[in-house]
C-alpha cells in the first residue's frame, strides 16, 4: 500500500537546472529509506516532488498503485515533517495536531481521541496540548511536528531534515525514537539528510545522491563496505577516506610520486591509473611485526583527539593525505613525522578514470 | 556632568524642539476653538476660560453631521472592501506563481503612482456617464468610494504581498500537505496571522480616505447630502473666516477628531506603517 516508486523521475527549472536526473526508485512498504547527500545534490527536491511540492518535469511518482505524479499533495495521502517544523503558530497543540483531521471533518471526539494517542505516542504530556508553538522548547515542537504527522495514518512519512535544528544531543536522542516510532507504526518513511551518522543509524536502506543522480543505493553496511564510487566512498565515513591517485609503476606496485603501494596479485588486472581508497581504520601508526603495509612516512597536518581514539592526519610524499587512526588519546604536534602502515585488507580500488569501484581488497 | 548625560540632554532638547514645531499649529487652532468670537484673538493664544460654544455652533451651522455620515460611510467601505481584497490579491501574488504575475503585479503598482490630482478630471467625465451603463455616478457616494477602492487595493496589495512573502513558505506547504485548498490555507492559516498587518492596511486607508479632499471637492460638491466633512470644512471655511475664525477653527478640530481618536487607540498600527515607508502622498 505504501511502496514508492520514481520511473524516471526529473526535475528542471527553468533556467535549465537539473535538480533531478532521471531517478529509478523503489522504496517497499514500510521501508525506512534515507536519501543523504550534500548541499544542493537533489536529495530535498526529489523528497517535494514525491509529496507533489514540486512538479515533475519528467517520469512518474507512484505511491502504491496510483501514479501521483500531477496529483495535488492534499490527496497523495502523505505527511511531511519540515526542517522547521512549520507548526501553526496561531493554533495550540492539540489544534496543530487536529487540523488534518478537522479538515478531512473527522468527528470531533474523534480527532480528540487520536490527538491524546498521538501525544501519548510521542511523549507529549497532555499539560503541553494547550500551548502554542512558540511557548515550547525545540525539541517538543518537534515531536508535534512529527505528531501532525502521524496522527493522520498516512501511506509515507516524508521527512526533510527534520533534526538539524536540534543540538547534538536531542539530534542523538531523537534519531532514536525517530527510528522506532517509524517501526512502530510500520509507515514507509522517506528521510532527507546531509548527516550520515544519521543516514547510517536511521535506514534500512540509504541512497547517497550528488548532482541529482542517485549514485549508490544499498543498506547502510554495504554503502560503507562496498562504496560504488569516489564519490560515495569520501561521502561516507568519518573521518572521510583517503583517495590517492596512482599509477602502474613495476610489478605489482603503483605509485604516487616517491610512495610506492605493493598490491599484490590482483595487480594484474587492474588500469593503468586507479584510485586508492584507505579508511582511517585501516591506518596505524607502525609497528615492527605488524601485518601493514609500509612503513610510510608521513607529516603531521592535524591532530583530532575524541578521548577513546585519535585521528592523525597526514600528508606523505607526493602530496598523498591519510588519516591514522589511533586508539586512546595520543599527543602529536603538527608539522612532524609519524610512520604508519596500512592494513591490506579492506583497501578499496577505483577506477582512475571512471571513479566506480573495482575491487575490494 | 558626564559626556553621556549631555548627549542626552540634547538629543531631548532636539526632541522637543521638533516637536513643539510639529505640535505648535495643531495647539493654535485648538486654543483658538477654545475661544469665543470676542475675544478677538491673534496668533497663538492660551484660553484662560476655555468656551466649547463654537464647537456647537460649527457644528450646527456647517452641518457637519451630514459630513461625518458621508466621510464614514465612504471611508468605512472603501477600508473594508480594500482589505478584503487586498488580502485576496496580496495572497495570489505573495504566494503563487501564475502566468502573467511579473507582469501584472507592476501594473497594480501603478495605482499607487498616479495621484489623483491626475486623474480626476478623466474620472469627472467617467462618472457623469459612466461606459456601457449610461449612468451618472457624480454627486454619488459611488464616485467617492470606487476610485478610492481602486487606489487602496493598489497599495493594499503591495502591503499584503509583502506581508505573506514573509510567512514562511513551508507553513502553507505543511497546510496543502494537511489537506487545505488554495482558499483553506488563506483563511485557517494566514489570514488569523495577518491580522496585524490587516489592520494596519485598515488604519492607513481609513485615515487616507476620511481626509481624501479632492475628488469629493470635483465628484460631489453640487450634492450638500454626500459631501464629505473634509470637503464641508472647506466650504464652511470660505463663508466663515472672515466673519468668526473660532468656529472655523472649532470645525477644523471637529473633523480632525476621528482620525485622532483612531491614531490614539491604533497608534501602534499606524506608526508601523508609517516605518514600513509603505505610505503614499
Amino acid at each position: 500500500m505504501g511502496e514508492i516508486r520514481l520511473d524516471a523521475a526529473t526535475k528542471v527549472y527553468a533556467n535549465g537546472v537539473r535538480a533531478v536526473d532521471s531517478v529509478e526508485l523503489t522504496i517497499a512498504d514500510g521501508e525506512f529509506m534515507v536519501l543523504v547527500g550534500p548541499s544542493g545534490c537533489g536529495k530535498s527536491t526529489l523528497l517535494r516532488m514525491i509529496a507533489g511540492l514540486e512538479h515533475v518535469t519528467e517520469g512518474r511518482i507512484l505511491i502504491g498503485d496510483t501514479d501521483v505524479t500531477s496529483m495535488q499533495p492534499r490527496l497523495r495521502d502523505i505527511a511531511m515533517v519540515f526542517q522547521d517544523y512549520a507548526l501553526y503558530p496561531q493554533m495550540t497543540v492539540r489544534e496543530n495536531l487536529g487540523f488534518a483531521l478537522k479538515l478531512r471533518r473527522v468527528p470531533k471526539q474523534q480527532r480528540e481521541a487520536r490527538v491524546v494517542e498521538v501525544a501519548k505516542i510521542l511523549g507529549l504530556d497532555e499539560t503541553l496540548l494547550d500551548r502554542k508553538p512558540g511557548l515550547l522548547s525545540g525539541g517538543q515542537r518537534q515531536r508535534v511536528a512529527m505528531g501532525r504527522a502521524v496522527v493522520r495514518q498516512p501511506a509515507a512519512f516524508l521527512m526533510d531534515e527534520p533534526l538539524s535544528n536540534l543540538d547534538a544531543k536531542l539530534r542523538a536522542q531523537t534519531r532514536g525514537e525517530i527510528k522506532r516510532l517509524q517501526r512502530t507504526v510500520n509507515t514507509t518513511t522517506v528521510y532527507v539528510t546531509h548527516d550520515q551518522v544519521e543516514a547510517m543509524t536511521m535506514g534500512d536502506r540509504i541512497a547517497v545522491m550528488s548532482d541529482g543522480r542517485i549514485e549508490q543505493v544499498g543498506a547502510p553496511d554495504t554503502v560503507y563496505s562496498r562504496p560504488a564510487n569516489t564519490f560515495v566512498a569520501a561521502f561516507i565515513g568519518s573521518p572521510a577516506m583517503a583517495l590517492v591517485e596512482m599509477s602502474r609503476a613495476e610489478g605489482d606496485t603503483f605509485a604516487r610520486g616517491g610512495l610506492r603501494f605493493p598490491l599484490g596479485d590482483i595487480a594484474a588486472s587492474l588500469p593503468e591509473e586507479i584510485v586508492v581508497g584507505v579508511r582511517p581504520e585501516l591506518c596505524r601508526l607502525w609497528a615492527d611485526g605488524a601485518d601493514l603495509v609500509g612503513p610510510f612516512d608521513g607529516t603531521i597536518d592535524y591532530v583530532e583527539s575524541l578521548g577513546r581514539e585519535t585521528f592523525i592526519g597526514v600528508t606523505v610524499e607526493g602530496d598523498a593525505g591519510f588519516v591514522i587512526e589511533a586508539e586512546g588519546s595520543l599527543r602529536a604536534t603538527i608539522g612532524e613525522t609519524v610512520s604508519f602502515g596500512v592494513a591490506r585488507r579492506g583497501i578499496h580500488l577505483f577506477d582512475g578514470g571512471t571513479r566506480a569501484a573495482i575491487a575490494t581488497l | 556632568m558626564t559626556a553621556g548625560r549631555l548627549e542626552r540632554i540634547g538629543s531631548y532638547g532636539v526632541l522637543a524642539a521638533f516637536a513643539f514645531l510639529a505640535i505648535y499649529p495643531i495647539l493654535s487652532i485648538l486654543f483658538l476653538a477654545l475661544h469665543t468670537k470676542t475675544d478677538l484673538v491673534t496668533g497663538f493664544a492660551f484660553p484662560l476660560h476655555p468656551d466649547l460654544s463654537s464647537f456647537k455652533a460649527a457644528w450646527t451651522e456647517g452641518h457637519f453631521a451630514t459630513g461625518f455620515k458621508s466621510s464614514f460611510i465612504v471611508a468605512a467601505t472603501v477600508t473594508a472592501v480594500s482589505a478584503v481584497l487586498s488580502i485576496g490579491t496580496g495572497y495570489a501574488f505573495g504566494t503563487m506563481r501564475f502566468f502573467g504575475d511579473s507582469i501584472l503585479f507592476p501594473i497594480f503598482l501603478l495605482g499607487i503612482i498616479f495621484p489623483y490630482e491626475a486623474t480626476v478630471i478623466p474620472l469627472y467625465y467617467d462618472f457623469q456617464d459612466v461606459p456601457l451603463l449610461h449612468i451618472n455616478l457624480l454627486n454619488t457616494y459611488w464616485a467617492l468610494i470606487l476610485p478610492q477602492i481602486g487606489q487602496s487595493v493598489a497599495f493594499g496589495t503591495f502591503w499584503m504581498r509583502a506581508f505573506f512573502r514573509s510567512v514562511p513558505p513551508s507553513l502553507v506547504e505543511a497546510a496543502r500537505i494537511d489537506g487545505a485548498s488554495s482558499f483553506g490555507v488563506l483563511w485557517r492559516v494566514l489570514v488569523p496571522q495577518a491580522r496585524p498587518a490587516v489592520m494596519t492596511l485598515s488604519v492607513l486607508v481609513f485615515v487616507y480616505t476620511w481626509n481624501e479632499f479632492l475628488l469629493a471637492l470635483v465628484l460631489v460638491s453640487g450634492s450638500e447630502s454626500h459631501q464629505t466633512a473634509p470637503l464641508g470644512l472647506s466650504f464652511f471655511a470660505g463663508a466663515a473666516r472672515a466673519g468668526d475664525p473660532t468656529k472655523v477653527a472649532a470645525a477644523a478640530v471637529l473633523v480632525a477628531m476621528p482620525i485622532v481618536f483612531v491614531y490614539l487607540f491604533l497608534q501602534r498600527h499606524f506608526v508601523r506603517g508609517m516605518l514600513a515607508g509603505a505610505l503614499k502622498e
